[in-house]
């Protein structure tokens, strides 16, 4: 119950995080060079959105209309002033920083397959 | 240029306008309001640090236990009560507590009132716990405000959240890139960072935002659209005891044995397989038609959990639900929830709190972005109006001075004597005479350095309140996580991050004011003429060393 809590939180900062690393102004701040066609953004900001979408519907299904919907925008909330922090202070760690989210997730999903067979 | 550029153009500007002033005009208001609206939040963990008298509760008793503690207390001490209740510890609260409904005299209609006291498991007796305001007293400014009576506060903080909401619409309205500049932000260049900062802290958490102001409009709609309910029911209070009101239950008037408090909590126990209870109570006790009612410590969602009532004569339960009130009274229920969010645990409370302190930081930025906006238009060879002056002098008075002022309030908690008469009244007293020299003070100063000097002092009266706490009472951080204390240890410890953020504001604002005070003096010195300084340093608005706006971070 908890690890499905945490999977569609962590679904929704990886959603999130995906967005910046499809916008340009980011990606030049990232120090990479931008893609020659703009499908890999687009993409990236699709997944983004769909992330999201998904992780909304997880939250609502596993903890009710109001809690499901003042946790999701409480957390994304938080998320996003960690990633502003980050795009701003420290743009170099906002790629590993997407990873590890990411990885986290992954786990998160496989241990909910682990404790609940 | 076709007429329909023009036409949003224009539609923009005036809604700009619109923005501008809506956000300045009860702008002070609205940062007091979010500021200790967003403390409320915490107004039990609030109320737990300033009774430092209470003992916290040991994890090992049960909750039967428990009960059964506050039973032996009351039947001392509330002999005669309409009502008897016991306060469970929860996870907010550490405490004990027990209150009871003094009887009404039939000849002189007196009593009635409510008394509460906070028990010590170890003795069983009543701790003194001193008479305070609390975090409720804190909550309740953010609507009632102080000083005035309910229905005028009502009034001006409905005025003030509709303004809210026109500038929170007519901001969406006019940000043009809500979605690519969603992360953005440029510090260090002085006007651009104030928006990037008021935009970030407005956007972000924008769903809160629009929740909180709405939702804080509806609350109080019995105010402000009085004609609705007065063309069904005679006034307010016929309107509330209709729908409101819980269904009563009569006392038989014959005595009889009714079961322990001790034993209904655990038939509730059973019924409801362990959960934990937040209040026992009993209505009438002693009396045949005695009734218990027992309240969940959680919520249904995000509404109340249904009541367990239970026959305290036979222990038969009568029944267990929450009053149907229809759709309406239901719509306005959950808009009620979401802004006071009781039913957020930890972790939703610290959100609650994040999304809260952002916007009494958008409004914070706002106010100041309207004065850099005016000094930068000025240029800097401008002088500047009485106007901006004066905003500029009760910005900083009232944002940094209203973290004084709460300071001085949990100052004025330990400090004033405990026998003091209207003590919980002269703690109020103490934040509003330290808010309102903190509104004067820049008067003697410059702006910048009435910033400075206030924040810094809100600073050091914020992280000095453990040692404070440490000397006048017997809680110390030490104490407080040996004792498992968790609320009085992450209060100190909130305290001391808290003083360190507003330090680390002063210095940067100290440091900003010494790199550039050379440049000050000499545009000073030569007022009219272009400082050679300013020459040399070429692009000047992208050299943060060079800035002499007044207030910059």
């Amino acid at each position: 119950m908890t690890a499905t809590v945490l999977f569609g939180l962590l679904l929704a900062s990886l959603g999130l995080g995906l967005t910046p690393l499809s916008m340009s102004r980011h990606y030049r701040s990232l120090g990479w060079q931008m893609p020659s066609k703009d499908s890999s953004q687009r993409a990236l900001r699709w997944s983004g959105w769909l992330l999201l979408a998904i992780s909304v519907w997880l939250c609502v299904s596993f903890s009710g209309v109001g809690l499901g919907l003042v946790w999701w925008a409480g957390w994304l909330t938080l998320s996003a002033v960690v990633f502003s922090l980050f795009l701003t202070y420290r743009p170099g760690w906002f790629l590993p920083l997407v990873v590890l989210l990411g990885i986290a997730t992954i786990l998160t999903l496989v241990s909910m397959f682990l404790v609940q067979p | 240029m076709s007429s329909a550029e023009l036409g949003t153009g224009h539609f923009r500007q005036s809604m700009n306008w619109l923005h501008t002033w809506a956000g300045l005009v009860l702008g002070w208001l609205l940062y007091f309001m979010f500021l200790t609206g967003t403390l409320g939040y915490f107004d039990e963990e609030i109320d737990r640090w300033m009774k430092p008298e209470i003992v916290a509760v040991a994890p090992t008793l049960s909750h039967v236990e428990l009960v059964s503690l506050g039973e032996t207390y009351l039947k001392t001490h509330a002999e005669g009560a309409s009502e008897w209740w016991v306060g469970l510890p929860t996870s907010r609260d550490t405490s004990l507590s027990v209150s009871w409904k003094t009887a009404i005299d039939p000849d002189t209609q007196e009593g009635g009132a409510w008394v509460t006291q906070y028990l010590d498991t170890a003795t069983g007796e009543a701790s003194d716990a001193r008479d305070t305001g609390g975090g409720q007293t804190l909550y309740r400014m953010h609507y009632a405000l102080h000083y005035m009576p309910a229905v005028i506060a009502y009034v001006i903080t409905s005025l003030a959240a509709f303004f809210m909401l026109m500038a929170l619409i007519t901001g969406i309205v006019i940000h043009r890139r809500i979605f690519t500049d969603l992360f953005t932000f440029r510090p260090g260049k002085r006007q651009r960072s104030w928006l990037d900062m008021h935009n970030i802290m407005s956007v972000l958490p924008l769903p809160f935002h629009l929740m909180i102001t709405y939702s804080g409009l509806v609350f109080l709609m019995f105010t402000t659209m009085p004609g609705v309910v007065q063309s069904q029911y005679a006034d307010n209070s016929e309107f509330f005891a209709a729908v409101f009101s819980e269904p009563s239950h009569e006392a038989a008037g014959q005595s009889a044995a009714s079961l322990g408090m001790g034993e209904l909590a655990a038939i509730a126990g059973q019924h409801w397989d362990d959960v934990v209870f937040a209040h026992v109570g009993i209505k009438h006790p002693g009396d045949q038609n005695a009734v218990a009612e027992v309240y969940k410590a959680g919520f249904d969602d995000i509404l109340d959990a249904p009541i367990l009532r239970i026959n305290a004569v036979s222990g038969e339960i009568l029944d267990e639900s929450k009053p149907d009130r229809g759709p309406a009274a239901g719509v306005y229920e959950v808009l009620v929830h979401l802004h006071e969010g009781l039913f957020a645990n930890t972790g939703l409370r610290w959100l609650y709190f994040l999304s809260g302190m952002l916007g009494t930081g958008m409004i914070a930025t706002g106010m100041i972005l309207w004065t850099s906006k005016r000094r930068q238009r000025l240029g800097k060879r401008g002088i500047a109006g009485r106007g901006l002056v004066f905003v500029e002098k009760l910005n900083a008075g009232a944002i940094a001075g209203l973290l004084v002022a709460v300071a001085v309030y949990f100052w004025a908690n330990r400090l004033l004597p405990l026998d003091l008469d209207g003590r919980a009244a002269r703690e109020v007293d103490a934040l509003f005479i330290a808010l309102g020299l903190c509104l004067f003070y820049p008067l003697m100063r410059t702006v910048q350095r009435a910033w400075i000097e206030l924040l810094g002092l809100a600073a050091v009266l914020f992280a000095l309140l453990p040692v404070l706490n440490a000397l006048t009472t017997s809680h110390n951080l030490a104490s407080s996580i040996g004792n498992q204390d968790w609320i009085m240890a992450s209060m100190d410890f909130s305290f001391v991050c808290t003083g360190l953020i507003l330090a680390y504001a002063a210095i940067r604002l100290w440091r900003r004011q010494h790199q550039s005070k050379p440049a000050i003096k000499s545009v000073n010195r030569e007022r009219g003429e272009r400082s050679k300084s300013h020459n040399a340093s070429g692009d000047s608005s992208y050299d943060p060393s060079r800035d002499t706006s007044e207030v910059t971070s």
